[in-house]
């Protein structure tokens, strides 16, 4: 009877490259994915981030105004147009006591991402290393705006760029208390 | 004919299969189907990206400001030689990992082919995918000489994916994609020269085929389902 000295040993490999491949795909998965976004109307999971002088910051520093987070990335084109539009947006800010924060994605050994950021933005500039931070907000892809009334609560969350009368729209929007404004995402359940 | 001749050998994988393979299993060579097939591939890439890009740009441009247009121009340019590039030097690494799963399963399925004669096999199999992207480069190119406005309407499908209106989740769509005739073909000619190369019957020869096809069915949709889930979050 002829005997297959390799057929162990293939299956083994064969066994082992389904089980590295299944496990890449998890990983990828983990690493890369963006959680289940926060639910509308309700208040956003306790994240820390880095600001400018690396002292650890929060949200949390905002309760009892209402806060335009807005994450973005160094090399993202439709960002720096953002950024136009954010200083546009400065006046209006004001007039509504809005806070707003641009929080950047840093990279290991890349430069600080709050200089690169644009440092003529009248608005404070924090870090989020590797992009870790927004995606537990449940997305990917930037510019991703949130926008929270005095209480922390989300009100509202858009993805893409925004120009300055859809800012200014979805700020208004928060005058109605307790409404919420639906985001533009779809996400895949 | 010279059965050693590389472009007599492609052209019995189209007319006389079997006599291809047969005479693969005598002298297994790869470096014509992959000078054919690569340099194919990347010739159609370098025409086809630039039409894509342009309807692209031509659907994005009015949203855009000067800068961002003058940027993507940049972007695009790389982009095109880039992707030129790349269909050239991934096709023989593509074919390397086809091969080396073909000949793990083969040798699971009691086969002693050697590693050269099976990446021989698909090598020369892979001319169906050049005749496939030949038809895609030309339904894109009727397409856009058509008028078309859309960049989704440049998405050619060609498998049971065409007959599915709306969205498809990624990894449904990559499964249904999977069942087209240049795809059947493909698997057809691997069948056809494991049978032969392998010196396996047709049953063990179906068992190999259909192993190395759910594989790659499982892997292609379990990599789109988490491609697709990253991309997910659109903008409206």
């Amino acid at each position: 009877m002829m005997r297959y000295p390799r057929k162990s040993g293939s299956l083994a490999v064969l066994l082992l490259l389904i089980a590295g491949a299944a496990s890449g795909l998890l990983w990828l998965q983990a690493a890369y994915l963006p959680g289940a976004p926060p639910q509308l109307g309700q208040p956003l999971p306790s994240l820390t981030f880095t600001d400018g002088g690396k002292n650890q910051i929060g949200f949390g520093r905002f309760l009892g105004r209402k806060l335009l987070a807005v994450f973005v990335d160094p090399e993202c084109g439709f960002c720096q147009a953002q950024y136009q539009v954010l200083r546009e947006f400065h006046q209006e800010a004001s007039a509504y006591s809005l806070a707003v924060v641009v929080v950047v994605r840093q990279e290991p050994g890349a430069p600080v991402a709050a200089d690169q950021a644009d440092s003529t933005l009248p608005f404070p500039v924090w870090i989020d290393a590797h992009g870790q931070l927004r995606r537990k907000l449940g997305t990917s892809r930037v510019p991703a705006l949130f926008l929270l009334d005095e209480d922390g609560i989300l009100r509202t969350r858009q993805v893409g760029y925004q120009a300055l009368d859809d800012i200014v729209a979805f700020v208004r929007h928060l005058d109605r208390p307790q409404s919420v404004l639906a985001s533009n995402e779809t996400v895949t359940p | 004919m010279n059965p050693s001749s590389s472009a007599v050998r492609l052209a019995w994988v189209i007319w006389s299969p079997s006599r291809a393979f047969h005479a693969l299993r005598e002298r297994p060579t790869w470096l014509g189907a992959f000078l054919v097939i690569g340099l194919g591939s990347a010739g159609l890439t370098w025409l086809t990206v630039p039409i894509v890009q342009r309807v692209s740009m031509d659907a994005l441009s009015p949203a855009l400001t000067a800068p961002q247009i003058q940027q993507i121009i940049q972007v695009s340019d790389f982009a095109h030689w880039a992707a030129t590039a790349a269909a050239f030097l991934t096709t023989p690494v593509s074919w390397f990992v086809s091969a080396f799963l073909l000949w793990l399963i083969a040798q699971v399925f009691e086969g002693l082919p050697s590693f050269k004669s099976i990446f021989a096999v698909v090598a020369h199999a892979n001319l169906v995918s050049l005749i496939s992207a030949c038809l895609v480069a030309i339904l894109i190119l009727m397409k856009t000489h058509g008028g078309v406005a859309d960049p989704d309407d440049l998405d050619i499908r060609l498998g049971l994916d065409l007959f599915w209106r709306g969205e498809l989740p990624p990894a449904l769509r990559v499964a249904l994609a999977s069942f087209n005739p240049f795809n059947l073909w493909y698997y057809g000619l691997l069948m056809v020269g494991t049978t032969t190369v392998c010196r396996f019957s047709a049953i063990r020869a179906t068992g190999v085929i259909g192993s190395f096809w759910a594989l790659n069915l499982a892997f292609g949709s379990g990599f789109a389902w988490v491609i697709g889930r990253l991309t997910a979050t659109t903008p409206t």
